[in-house]
Parts: structure tokens; C-alpha cells; sequence
């Protein structure tokens, strides 16, 4: 799999090359701020960036903003964004059209290198990846009717590793029990929640997150 | 004192002569040759005429000396008085008054066109006196072609310039000067009835009377050169009577319309002191005065002696009127001090009582108006300061945000991701891993580094621990250019003064590594007096402009909040100097 990395701290930059690298992908490009990425990402059409989301020139959410450009423009690339602090707006903000190919981590996750691997590869392949954090704050908004109170509680932690954008088989490898069970869970979750079943996880994900948005309003 | 001594006996002398004149041509019409219809009548009229100008003319110089109004009535006066010459028995004389009379007709135009101001205001003005000039030199012309005979006077006197006695000629020069004559008058009526219309109402009382008497005599003079031209004697001889008691009562006029003008102002004047004394609001005493003063236009400028100036009734900063606008400004003051100005129309200068009694009568309202405003712009002083000092706040809470989440977190994921790549090497390959974490060590320690950089930036603790001296001693030696500690205060200053002195000295410092291309750099800082003075001055190349957004600008408001003051000294090629004063009793 073929990835752009863009972040204007070499450092950490690097890190990340060395882990991905030692993972098996292959890194095309390195970018220090969001023009530089957008013409790396143009030139190597990679499957996937991981973008930092501040970056030069105006330290703000340049990152972001190249993300929604290089979803719009390159429907081919995923892009994993990276932030050091948790702002579920930008993560609304980047799924708010589709959940396909797009992720929203924690910077600190990198550090989990196995599972930040296998993010930028669902990314890259089409998925979505929400950091974990961020759903369980979408999650656990306080309501003052809380619809979700009709999920049990397994039914609830399948629900948030769905809105971090997990396959059948990652929930049910994350929760140990089988695929089938998962799947019942997801059937029963969707129905309780009178939500339209889909097969597909990134298609999913959005059905997902749109909902908790509309409540969380 | 002397000026006014003088101008006092230059009058007295001229009211003198022009008595002498008008006795002396007196005794000339009395003793006359010539055929006088009836003397005692004809005596009376011309002198009386001939004083009242005199007297007027003086009164209106006294009145205003430096206006050339009152020069030329006096002039005007001895002008119409030369004229009694032409009585005289001696033909040298007689000649010579001949001559001479023509130049009360110049002089008459001159006055009235002059009126009120003694400047020449138009552009037809200056053309009626050009031609005027030119109708004179033609009647003069035609002395050399008259005969006594032709003035009516058969047996007195000869005219010694007497070329040829041509009737023609004189004629025609006669027929062609009184057609400038009716031209003059028309151009001049209108150029009276231009001035009137443009007048506010308190000018039009003061200039009313002599702009409409003035036009009555034109007009009658016209007439007279009409029946002159048409050769109607009769006629002529009473247009003549008319006009001379016409031109008496000229003088009579200016009197009149400057009563006139008075009378009013007096109400006027009453009425806009009840309105001011009971007035905050500077718009509504703009609208008193201009009612006093009459002329709508009236503007006030109150003076802010603390920034050097001119506010108008709506605070905004305003200035004096140009000086051809048309428009003029007069001081109002209160114990020798600037107060306010009044702008007003230009015209209004002719009357410089009104406006000192004006300005007398509202100066203790202005200076209340004044202080208000003072109060006003302080208060807005303050406001804006806050706004400036959250401001600052925020900005400097961004950036405190900025380098944690740029500087210390990026290195400690980086060195978080490290860790993890050892680990997983531990076994399979140990020389790497122990390679990692070598450069994790470096790394901690530079993120260690720059979080006590970041700490200190944010609140220098050496400087609430040990004081001023020993953190501007850590500044200096940070600083990439020598900087040498000199005069510091004994003993600890208040804590805020303290911060202050840091952080002033930390900017100007920064200042000059940035800006001054300075070799070296000296910090003072002294305490007497209850005042704690600190002074920062570099060898560089000087030329800082203290507009452009530097970070004194910022610490400018924490100097204030401490009744302080910043001064900044920054002559190009000389240095710079950065001088606060904090008061610290």
C-alpha cells in the first residue's frame, strides 16, 4: 500500500515513515506543510495520507482543509488525519459527506503501532477509522432522553467500535466471540435504533454517526 | 500702550485738518466769484457732508484700525472736501481743485466697494476699479479741452490747463465718461445686492443700511450722467441736491446698521447664556452660539490639552478652518488658556464684539464641555485598554497552546512511538533497539529543555525567587549580544513593578537582537522619589518607530495600569533608548 506522510515536526514525521515502512507500506512521499502534501499527493496518487492536522502556513487546520480537498479531488486516496488534541466537530466535519477513506485520530495513537497500522490500511483500502475517544464522547453525550438506553451494554460497545469504523471481523476479534455474534448484535442494534441495515462497514459507520449526531442535537 | 497713544493723536491731527478743511472751503464758497444760487444752503450741505464722513470715518478706524474701512472714509472725506477748492478766486487754485476734485469719486467707489470688510473681495470689484480709474482720466482729458465758460462759471477763474477750447472734444470725453459712469453704477448695485444675498442675517443688519443707501446714490448718480448725456439741466440740478444729501446721510447709514446689528446681538447674547450655563451637551451649545452669533454654520472645537487637539461637539478629532475657505476661527480662552474655537463664517471678523462677548459669556460652559469631552476620551482610553489587555491575554494563552501541543507533545509521541519500535525489536534485534533508545534519551532531554524554556517564558521563576536583579542578569546572559546590568535598586520592588521592569526589558531586548543591529546593549534601572525609572539603550542603528506594532506597544497598557509612561528615543543612527517611569511610592 502506497502512502504520503505529511507533518511539519521531522521528527515525529520520520517515526511514523519507520513504522509504516516497517509494516509493509511503501512511502512515496514526505510532505512539511499542506501545499507540499496536496502536490505530493497529486503526483504519487497514493492509496492513502496520513495528515497532521496543523500545519504550516497558517498553523491552524490546514491539514483538514487539505484532507477535504484530496477527498474531493483524488476519490482514490483515503486520508487519515492526525490531531493532538480530540475536537469532534473536525471529525464530523470530515465525515459529514461520506465515511469512506477518511480517519480522525489521536496523534498520541501512532504510538499503538499496531493498531495505527491497521488504521491507515482500512483507510487506505476504502473503511474509516474515528478514534475511539471521540466516539465515546459522541457516545456518552448526557441526554436528558437518552434513545440508547435501549441498547444493552454489549450491544452499546458494539455500536462504538462500529462508529470507529471496524469490520464484523475486528469487532468480534476486539470483543472475542465469533463473527455471527457480532452480526446479531449489529441486526439488533440497527432495528432497535430503526435504522435502514446496510452490509457495508463504512456505509455503516456514517448511518451510525449521523444518528448520533442527530440526537446529540 | 503706544500704538494705541499713537493711533489716538494721528486721529486727533486728521479730525483737526478736516475741521480746518471744511471751515477754510467755508469761507471759500462764501467769498467766491462765481455765481453761488444759494449760498447758506449749498455751505451747509457740503460741509456738513464732508464732517460727517470725517466723523464716522474716524469713529469706524478707532473702532477697528486694522481695517482699511475707516482709513478710506477719512480719505474719502478730504477727497470731497479738495473739491471746495474749485470755489477759489485764484485760477492756480482753481485749476488745481479742478484736478483734484476727481478724486472723490475714486475714493467714494472705493469706500463703498471696501464695505464692510476694507478688502477687496470680487473679481467685478477689481474691474469697476479699474474702470473707474479709466473714466476719470477721460473727464480729465477733457479739462484740457474746457473753458471755464463750460463749467458755468463766466466771470472767476480761468482753467490754466486749457489746450484749445474744442467743445466737441470735451463733449464727447463728457458723453463717454458718464456712459462708464452708468455702466460703474449698474456693476456696482450688483455687486451689492451679490454681497447682501450672500450675508447671514446678522451681517445683512450690519451692512444693510449703506449697501441700500450706497445703491440709492449710485442710482442717482446714474441718473445725473443720464440727464447729463440727454443735456436735461434742470433735471440734473436736482439728481444733484438728492445725491448730495444722499451721499450726508452715507456716513449715517454705517451708524445705523452697526446699532442695528447690537440691538439684536444684546437679545441674542442673553438668551444663548441662559441656554449654555444650563448645557452639557456640546451639540446643543453649538446650536446657542450660532443662534447668538446668527450664522448657522457655527461650529465649536473643543481643545484636549493632553493629546494637543481640536474635538468637535461629537468628540472627533477636528482642526482650524483653512485660511481662504471662507470660514474663520476665534479662540476662546479661560485664564490665558486655550478653551475652544469658534468657527464661523468669515465675515463675522467685522464684528470682533460680538464674538468676544460671545466667547466671554460661554467660556466657563465651554471649559465645563471641555472637561467632559476630556473625561470622555479618557473613559474611551480605558475601555480600549482593557479590550487590549484581554487581548493580549488570549494571544498569549494561544501561544502558550501552541508551542505545548507544537513543541512538548510532538517530541513526547515521537518518543512514545520510539519506545514501542525498541520494544518490538528487543529480541529480534538488540543492537537497534538500544540505538532507539539512545536517540529517545537525546530527545527527552530536548523536550525537558524546551519545556523550561516554555516555563519561563510564561512566568520567569527567578524573578519572583531572587528579584529583579539576578532574572535581568539570566536575561542578559541569554541575550545573544553582550548586555551589561548596570545601576539596579536596592532591596525588592513591588511585584507588579517588578513584572513590568522584566518584561519591558525582555522586549526591548528582543527588540534590539531583532531591529537594531546593535553591538551591545545597557539596562538601568534606578528607584528615587517614589519613582522607578528604567532604562534600556542600545548602540545600533536607531530610526524604531513605536507605531509599528513592536510589543512595547503591548506592554505600553501594563505600564499604564501602573500610572506609568513609556518613552521611546530612537534617532536614526544613534541608538535607541527605551525610558519607563513607574510611579512606586
Amino acid at each position: 500500500m502506497r502512502v504520503v506522510v505529511a507533518d511539519d515536526s521531522i521528527l515525529l514525521r520520520e517515526g511514523v515513515v519507520r513504522v509504516l515502512e516497517d509494516d509493509g507500506f511503501e512511502v512515496v512521499g514526505q510532505a512539511g506543510d499542506a501545499e507540499d502534501l496536496l502536490r505530493k499527493v497529486g503526483a504519487h496518487q497514493p492509496d492513502v495520507a496520513v495528515v497532521d492536522i496543523r500545519m504550516p502556513p497558517n498553523l491552524t487546520d490546514d491539514g483538514l482543509q487539505a484532507a477535504k480537498k484530496i477527498r474531493a479531488e483524488y476519490p482514490g486516496t483515503g486520508v487519515l488525519v492526525l490531531s493532538q488534541y480530540l475536537e469532534e466537530s473536525y471529525a464530523l466535519d470530515l465525515v459529514a459527506d461520506s465515511a469512506e477513506g477518511v480517519g480522525y485520530l489521536l496523534k498520541d495513537r501512532v504510538a499503538e503501532i499496531d493498531r495505527f497500522t491497521e488504521s491507515v490500511r482500512r483507510v487506505g483500502s476504502g473503511g474509516s477509522a474515528l478514534d475511539p475517544e471521540v466516539v465515546s464522547h459522541l457516545l456518552g453525550r448526557r441526554r436528558r432522553e437518552d434513545p440508547l438506553e435501549v441498547l444493552t451494554a454489549r450491544e452499546r460497545e458494539v455500536l462504538g467500535l462500529m462508529a470507529e469504523g471496524r469490520s464484523n471481523i475486528a469487532i468480534a476479534e476486539s470483543l472475542v466471540v465469533t463473527e455471527r455474534a457480532v452480526e446479531k448484535h449489529v441486526t439488533s442494534i440497527f432495528s432497535k435504533l430503526d435504522l435502514a441495515p446496510t452490509a457495508e462497514d463504512h456505509r455503516r459507520v456514517l448511518a451510525v454517526l449521523t444518528y448520533v449526531k442527530a440526537i446529540g442535537e | 500702550m503706544s500704538s494705541v497713544s499713537n493711533l489716538r493723536q494721528k486721529l486727533n491731527l486728521l479730525m483737526v485738518l478736516g475741521i480746518l478743511a471744511g471751515a477754510g472751503g467755508a469761507v471759500m464758497i462764501a467769498l467766491a466769484h462765481q455765481e453761488v444760487d444759494h449760498p447758506v444752503v449749498e455751505i451747509t450741505l457740503r460741509v456738513l457732508t464732508g464732517w460727517t464722513w470725517l466723523a464716522v470715518g474716524i469713529f469706524a478706524w478707532w473702532r477697528r484700525p486694522d481695517n482699511p474701512f475707516g482709513k478710506w472714509m477719512v480719505f474719502t472725506s478730504f477727497a470731497w472736501m479738495a473739491q471746495f477748492l474749485t470755489y477759489a478766486n485764484s485760477s492756480l487754485v482753481f485749476t488745481f481743485g479742478l484736478v483734484i476734485a476727481y478724486v472723490f469719486p475714486f475714493a467714494l467707489i472705493q469706500t463703498l466697494v471696501r464695505f464692510p470688510t476694507g478688502r477687496i473681495e470680487s473679481r467685478t470689484d477689481r474691474w469697476v476699479l479699474r474702470l473707474v480709474v479709466v473714466a476719470l482720466l477721460l473727464v480729465l482729458l477733457a479739462i484740457f479741452f474746457t473753458t471755464t465758460d463750460n463749467f458755468g462759471i463766466e466771470d472767476g477763474p480761468r482753467n490754466l490747463l486749457l489746450l484749445t477750447d474744442s467743445p466737441t472734444v470735451s463733449a464727447v470725453l463728457f458723453i463717454i465718461a458718464n456712459a462708464c459712469a452708468i455702466v460703474l453704477v449698474l456693476a456696482l448695485i450688483h455687486s451689492f445686492t451679490t454681497k447682501y444675498s450672500a450675508a447671514s442675517p446678522p451681517v445683512r443688519r450690519l451692512i444693510g443700511p449703506v449697501l441700500w443707501t450706497s445703491t440709492a446714490l449710485l442710482a442717482l448718480l446714474g441718473v445725473s450722467s443720464i440727464f447729463s448725456i440727454a443735456e436735461l439741466d434742470a433735471a440734473e440740478v436736482i439728481t444733484g441736491i438728492v445725491s448730495a444729501v444722499t451721499a450726508m446721510l452715507l456716513p449715517l447709514a454705517f451708524l445705523v446698521g452697526l446699532a442695528r446689528s447690537k440691538l439684536v446681538r444684546g437679545q441674542a447674547l442673553g438668551r444663548m447664556l441662559e441656554r449654555v450655563a444650563h448645557e452639557t451637551d456640546p451639540v446643543k451649545m453649538q446650536e446657542a452660539v450660532a443662534e447668538a452669533l446668527g450664522d448657522p454654520s457655527v461650529e465649536l472645537a473643543f481643545w484636549l490639552p493632553d493629546t494637543r487637539q481640536y474635538v468637535d461637539a461629537r468628540g472627533l478629532p477636528t482642526s482650524e478652518p483653512e485660511p481662504n475657505s471662507g470660514r474663520a476661527a476665534s479662540v476662546v480662552s479661560m485664564d490665558g488658556r486655550k478653551v475652544a474655537l469658534i468657527v464661523h463664517e468669515g465675515a463675522l471678523l467685522e464684528e470682533p464684539e460680538k464674538i468676544e462677548a460671545v466667547s466671554r459669556g460661554a467660556a466657563l460652559a465651554f471649559e465645563n464641555a471641555r472637561l467632559e469631552a476630556e473625561v470622555r476620551a479618557n473613559v474611551a482610553e480605558l475601555r480600549a485598554s482593557r479590550v487590549r489587555i484581554v487581548e493580549a491575554g488570549d494571544a498569549a494563552r494561544r501561544e502558550i497552546e501552541r508551542n505545548l501541543h507544537d513543541g512538548a507533545q510532538q517530541n513526547l509521541i515521537s518518543l512514545a512511538l520510539k519506545l514501542q519500535m525498541a520494544r518490538s525489536r528487543v529480541e529480534s534485534d538488540p543492537r537497534g533497539a538500544i540505538e532507539i533508545l539512545d536517540g529517545a534519551g537525546a530527545e527527552l532531554e530536548q523536550t525537558m529543555a524546551e519545556l523550561r524554556e516554555l516555563a519561563r517564558g510564561i512566568h520567569p521563576a527567578v524573578l519572583s525567587d531572587r528579584g529583579l536583579d539576578a532574572a535581568l542578569l539570566a536575561l542578559a546572559h541569554r541575550a545573544p549580544l553582550p548586555v551589561e546590568v548596570g545601576e539596579m535598586p536596592d532591596g525588592r520592588l513591588p511585584e507588579p513593578v517588578e513584572a513590568a521592569a522584566y518584561y519591558v526589558v525582555a522586549e526591548s531586548l528582543t527588540n534590539v537582537v531583532r531591529y537594531a543591529e546593535a553591538s551591545r546593549a545597557k539596562v538601568d534601572i534606578s528607584r528615587a522619589g517614589g519613582i522607578v525609572r528604567i532604562r534600556i539603550a542600545d548602540d545600533g542603528v536607531g530610526g524604531a518607530d513605536p507605531s509599528q506594532g513592536s510589543g512595547l506597544n503591548g506592554l505600553a497598557d501594563r505600564i499604564a495600569a501602573l500610572d506609568g509612561s513609556l518613552a521611546l528615543d530612537s534617532p536614526i543612527g544613534e541608538g535607541t533608548v527605551v525610558e519607563v517611569v513607574i510611579p512606586c511610592g
